[in-house]
């Protein structure tokens, strides 16, 4: 998972090409590297509300869940679910902290499975993103959008299927994630009202 | 074909033929290691039934780089998991837990079922209808808010939590391991030619597979690419091995006797002997098993020599001679039987390859002496061959040099082994003995390194397995904690839940309610959840229900994971237990003590195997060495029938066991597993060598030079052909056999220096050597020494020279017992009532008087020494001769101070000179001759001087009384004289030199009388004359006379008779054994 969504969010810096309709080239899609590693260097903060949409192979109805993505530089993450209200995961130094169903949060080190998730995309705002060297990635244009799609090299049991991500050409914001597991689970994350640099409360990074 | 001709022979080569061809058709071959260990050690049994019970001997396992990061490592083993189970012959490839995760509801079935009552219940209390429906309920919101992928995935692997409640969180019980694949043929691999063809369609897939920069980072291993690998291996190094031996060999005997065609003859002499030893193994053991083909090393090395023994023998200028064939048969067949007894010796070791090897090697050397002494002799009398003329002279050769500088080497050699003892503890180098398994690894072997690899990959590899074994699996969980303790008592306990229980199993099947897969089933259905979710979950109950119905397969699925953990067998139940971390001591100090009665801890451990092989070795080696030992002793004894000869065999033994120890200190080496064979190897070569050696020795009468002349060739082409053969190994890349082939070589050289070297001069040391060869008498009778007999007398006089005179005449006799029992047996010539220890021990002390009284003599002025003289018998014969004037010679023996009779004589005015032999050291003539003088006593010493004869005729010419000694013969001049309990030679000199001179002999003795003083006693008056039976006649007539008149003073005298030579012409070897 921690390549994954790495790569998701290198993949989804490197589709802001402006003007870009097909397959973006290998030199292209280097010098996006790099200027997505200089913006996210320049990133203070980032703020974003977003829609988890869990679908299984077996299960008649999805389930959706609501939030808040917050991002403080350089090594703090949170996410606060509304839908269901109370759930929040939040990525502090070292720790890893995880609240659900109105339970106590618990903790874990932020080296435990639970928080590659997290870890990957405080790397990808802080501009150091893992290569991802298991996936192949190919970046298209849709009207005024980059789709990103990264497939693993080969087939493993610890790689998602496909990770797909569309990105809005003009602003270079993640709009939609979405992950294929094995065995036909899919989770989708929808971005909206991203805001760079906003004021975040400080309370929102303090230990639970 | 002279063989073929006779009947018997013929017979004999059909039947071995027949019987070799047989056995090597069906004779089993056992390559695997655990079968040849001794069942009896736990360890042996805990590995061979893990790998019987646990392990898929067909398995192979793809291993990936464990220094490659994560995603790099499971990138490749991607890759390699498509293209190889693509491979024709490939059932499953399948990363570690993937199978079991497929299966994951059978196997919580089984552990459910065999949980403790309570925990079954709570476990089981998901599946009634309402808790189950609720469960199913809570789906969504479990799925809602923060979530992780791996709990979504066991979310719908286990909707309703069943696991949860049975464990699985102890690390310990299903250890965890990535970065492999585990690949399963579809079919047996039940031949080396299956693995090796599994293993390259496999590797070929890869690399065709894999670009150049991934080859040597994903490698196979499990046994079949290990047999594969070892096979190829084998067939590389046999070759070279086998080709460099041959020409090697070839070489080495053409060097030696210029002809190859005998050597064909001998090896295929050889090969029959070796079908004998595989006929013994097909019908004693069905099989031979990987040490027991050494005996075809062993066998070749001592085998070897009793054909070249024989095959010299026939090109020697001696074939006709049936004496030394005779001597020759004994020593090849006494050589034999030692050494086939002795291995049969280890026919009492724990360990079966042992027994084996024992059984084949005593059998193969019978055959081969038999072979070598009747087939071999049979060919070779039909075309004798011929040994070129050279060997002759090479072994003269070196007898002269082993003769001249045996010693030295001797001393040389020991010197250095002192030192390198010395040396050794600071030297820091390796054990002499590395009893690590690790020391056969073999080098190069990409299955070797992958298993390294999957050890480190494997996290549970600090953990310490056991198979416990006991009449139930319920006694096994109680004893599981107890054993955890015992190990090590800080450990909590073991991971018992994955035992199975016979109680908890059967209350579990009573309270499970049947048919609650169908409830189920309907459950699911009514919420609305597809196979994905249910699978699992049905796979368990199912499981469950065919329990509850006591169906044989209900837990058939999870089969290969639950036999790694638990089964019965014709032993009963047992139970494969892992105690984390404690690997490398997996057994503790005081062993496994008490745990539980009728429970039988069995270590799955190398590390215990390694431990428990040493002590048994070690306890084996104590009591097989005794027996041995005890065998070898015996049959030497009874071949030799001499305990001194029997001695001499052991001492070639431990000075062979000595060199071998220094050679591998000088070289640091060290013995390993494989290379003890050496020890075997080395005893039996000593054996058969210092017997043929010692034969020869006692035949040819100590003669080293005839004693080289039949053995010295054949035995260092013997060993060289050994070296050749055991040391081809050594050419291989392989440490393990580069170490096998320079200790066998070592063992080898040692085998032959001790015995062709070192034997012959420990022989020749204890018996040979006349007293006047030995290094004590030749030290001490020199000039220098009569110097300090004259200043001790002067410092401290009488009394001091009577002390030490006698404490080194008694010192001298009872350090050199062979001088003494010389001497006791001249005395016994004379009267054997007055040959005893006693009356041979004053002898010397009168000896020691008479050096003492040179002292005494130079002490003295000239005219004191009348003093002396004591009764003066004959004297009339001494003036008749003066009053004539024509001289006389006086003859006497080594009796009494015969000095003294000159000096005596010199005072009382007679004109005399003594007639000596040169002296052994340096001076001595000369000092002795000047101190004659002093008294006007002149010396004429014989043999020095071309002309001394005639200088000793013109004195007595001219008048002079000329003293010699006539009973120690120098030259052939000699005169067979009787004694009366033996013979003895006298010299004729004396008379010839009376006759040449016209002058008469008078026998004369000086003799010590017990008051001090001394005897003069001339005996008669003889006036020779030619007669007419011719000179030889005459000499003889008037020694014979002489001797008439000596011999009665010898016998009254016989403690002053001086003779520490042995008189009666008695060979060397003769009187040792007489002994």
């Amino acid at each position: 998972m921690r390549i994954t969504v790495a790569t998701a969010f290198l993949a989804l810096a490197i589709s802001a090409l402006p003007g870009a309709t097909n397959e973006l080239s290998h030199t292209e899609t280097e010098q996006l590297s790099r200027q997505f590693t200089e913006a996210q260097r320049t990133l203070r903060t980032f703020r974003a509300n977003f829609e988890q949409t869990v679908s299984l192979l077996g299960l008649r109805n999805p389930t959706v869940s609501k939030g808040t993505f917050f991002y403080r530089a350089p090594d703090d993450v949170r996410i606060d679910y509304s839908q269901p209200d109370g759930d929040f995961l939040l990525l502090r130094g070292e720790n890893f902290d995880v609240a659900k169903g109105g339970d106590a949060p618990r903790r874990y080190p932020e080296s435990d499975r639970s928080a590659r998730v997290l870890v990957a995309l405080r790397k990808v705002m802080g501009g150091r993103p893992d290569a991802g060297a298991r996936m192949v990635r190919r970046i298209c244009r849709e009207g005024d959008e980059y789709v990103v799609s990264l497939t693993p090299q080969t087939p493993s049991r610890d790689l998602p299927e496909k990770i797909e991500n569309r990105i809005d050409a003009g602003s270079l914001l993640l709009k939609k994630m979405t992950v294929t597991l094995p065995r036909g689970t899919s989770i989708e994350f929808s971005f909206s009202d991203p805001e760079r640099n906003a004021k975040l409360d400080e309370a929102l990074f303090q230990e639970p | 074909m002279v063989l073929l001709r006779k009947p018997l022979c013929a017979a004999f080569l059909a039947a071995v033929a027949a019987a070799g061809v047989w056995s090597l058709c069906t004779v089993r071959l056992e390559t695997e290691l655990l079968p040849i260990l001794p069942p009896s050690l736990p360890s042996v049994r805990g590995l061979s039934d893990f790998a019987r019970l646990a392990a898929g001997e067909d398995e192979i396992y793809a291993v990936a780089d464990p220094a490659l990061p994560e995603e790099v490592r499971e990138n490749l083993l991607a890759k390699a998991k498509a293209v190889l189970s693509s491979v024709k012959g490939v059932a499953v490839v399948a990363a570690p837990g993937e199978t079991a995760t497929l299966n994951a509801g059978t196997l919580g079935a089984w552990i459910l079922l065999n949980a403790p009552p309570e925990t079954f219940a709570r476990a089981t209390a998901v599946f009634q209808d309402d808790a189950a429906k609720e469960r199913l309920a809570q789906i969504p919101g479990r799925l809602s808010g923060a979530i992780d992928p791996e709990q979504i995935v066991k979310l719908q692997l286990d909707p309703l939590g069943v696991l949860d409640n049975i464990g699985g969180n102890d690390s310990a019980a299903f250890p965890e391991s990535g970065g492999f694949l585990a690949i399963t043929p579809d079919h047996p691999l039940q031949s080396t030619a299956a693995d090796t063809a599994m293993t390259d369609a496999l590797r070929g897939a890869l690399d065709e597979t894999l670009g150049a920069q991934d080859r040597g980072k994903l490698l196979l291993t499990g046994t079949p690419v290990f047999n594969a690998e070892i096979s190829r291996q084998m067939s590389g190094d046999m070759l070279v091995m086998v080709c460099a031996a041959v020409i090697l060999l070839m070489a080495a005997f053409y060097a030696f006797y210029r002809t190859l065609q005998p050597l064909v003859w001998i090896l295929f002499f050889q090969a029959l002997a070796m079908l004998c030893g595989i006929v013994a193994a097909r019908v004693l053991y069905g099989e031979l098993n990987v040490i027991s083909i050494g005996f075809a090393s062993i066998l070749l090395g001592v085998g070897m020599d009793y054909s070249v023994l024989v095959y010299h023998f026939c090109a020697s200028s001696h074939r006709q001679d049936m004496k030394v064939w005779r001597t020759l048969r004994r020593g090849i067949w006494f050589s034999a039987a030692v050494t086939a007894s002795s291995f049969f010796m280890l026919g009492m070791s724990s360990f079966p390859a042992l027994r084996q090897l024992a059984v084949l090697v005593g059998v193969g050397l019978l055959a081969t002496a038999l072979m070598a002494t009747w087939l071999l002799r049979a060919v070779l009398a039909e075309n004798p061959p011929q040994a070129p003329r050279i060997l002759l002279s090479a072994s003269h050769g070196a007898a002269s040099w082993a003769l001249r500088h045996g010693g030295s080497l001797v001393g040389l050699v020991v010197t250095f082994a002192l030192c390198l003892a010395l040396i050794r503890p600071w030297a820091g180098k390796a054990p002499l003995y590395q009893s690590s398994l690790e020391s056969l690894r073999p080098v190069g072997s990409d299955a070797y390194r992958a298993q390294e690899w999957l050890t480190q990959l494997n996290p549970s590899n600090k953990d310490a397995v056991y198979m416990v074994r006991a009449s139930s699996h319920d006694a096994i969980r109680q004893a599981a904690d107890t054993l955890a303790k015992s190990a090590n008592p800080a450990n909590q306990g073991i991971a018992s839940w994955l035992v199975p229980s016979e109680s908890n199993s059967e209350a579990n099947a009573t309270a499970w309610h049947a048919g609650t897969s169908d409830r189920l089933r309907a459950i699911f259905q009514q919420a609305d959840i597809g196979p994905e979710w249910v699978d699992t979950t049905l796979q368990l109950a199912n499981a469950l229900d065919a329990a509850k119905k006591g169906q044989d397969d209900a837990f058939q699925k999870a089969d290969p994971v639950v036999r790694t953990l638990a089964g019965s067998d014709d032993g009963g139940k047992y139970a494969f237990l892992r105690i984390p971390g404690a690997a490398d001591k997996p057994v503790p100090d005081k062993g496994f003590e008490n745990i539980a009665p009728g429970v039988e801890i069995l270590p799955v451990s190398w590390v215990s195997l390694t431990k428990e092989l040493t002590c048994l070795a070690q306890r084996d080696f104590r009591y097989l060495g005794l027996a041995m030992l005890a065998a070898i002793v015996l049959l030497c004894a009874l071949a030799q029938r001499s305990i001194r000869m029997v001695f001499l065999n052991l001492a070639a033994l431990v000075m062979a066991l000595g060199l071998f120890v220094g050679l591998l200190v000088a070289t640091g080496l060290s013995l390993t597993p494989l290379s003890l064979v050496s020890i075997p190897l080395l005893v039996g070569l000593v054996v058969d060598y210092s017997l043929h050696i010692l034969m020869a020795l006692e035949s040819q009468r100590g003669d080293l030079h005839k004693t080289y002349e039949h053995l010295a060739a054949p035995v260092v082409l013997t060993g060289l052909s050994a070296c050749i053969g055991f040391g081809a190994p050594a050419l291989t890349g392989q440490p393990a056999l580069r170490n096998f082939g320079l200790v066998m070589d070592l063992g080898i050289v040692s085998a032959v220096i001790a015995c062709l070297v070192f034997l012959p001069q420990l022989y020749l040391m204890g018996v040979a050597k006349d007293y006047r060869e030995r290094r004590f008498y030749r030290a001490l009778y020199r000039r220098g020494s009569f110097e300090w007999i004259l200043f001790g007398w002067r410092l401290l006089g009488k009394a001091g020279a009577w002390l030490i005179s006698r404490t080194l005449g008694i010192s001298y006799a009872l350090t050199h017992p062979s001088t003494l029992r010389a001497v006791r047996r001249n005395m016994a010539m004379l009267d054997p009532r007055k040959a005893g220890f006693l009356p041979a021990c004053r002898l010397f002390v009168n000896q020691a008087e008479n050096f003492s009284a040179y002292g005494r003599l130079a002490n003295m002025d000239p005219a004191e020494v009348l003093g002396m003289l004591g009764e003066k018998r004959g004297f009339e014969h001494l003036q008749r001769a003066k009053d004539e004037g024509n001289g006389c010679m006086l003859v006497t023996g080594h009796l009494g101070f015969f000095e003294l009779g000159g000096l005596v004589l010199g005072q009382m005015g007679f004109p005399v000179a003594a007639l000596t032999l040169p002296e052994p050291g340096d001076g001595l003539t000369e000092w002795r001759a000047e101190f004659r003088a002093r008294w006007g006593v002149r010396t004429i010493v014989i043999g020095r001087e071309s002309f001394a004869v005639l200088d000793a005729v013109r004195e007595l010419q001219s008048g002079t009384f000329v003293a010699s000694l006539a009973d120690r013969p120098h030259d052939g001049n000699i005169v067979d004289i009787a004694l009366p309990h033996g013979r003895m030679k006298f010299a004729t000199g004396p008379a010839l030199l009376a006759l040449l001179a016209g002058c008469p002999i008078i026998p004369v003795a000086i003799l010590r009388e017990p008051g001090g003083t001394y005897l003069m006693d001339a005996r008669a008056y003889i006036q020779p004359a030619w007669l007419p039976e011719g000179r030889e006649e005459t000499l003889r007539h008037y020694i014979r006379m002489v001797a008439e008149s000596l011999v009665p003073v010898f016998e009254e005298w016989n403690e002053q008779w001086f003779q520490f030579s042995p008189l009666d012409g008695t060979p060397v070897a003769q009187r040792a054994r007489d002994v």
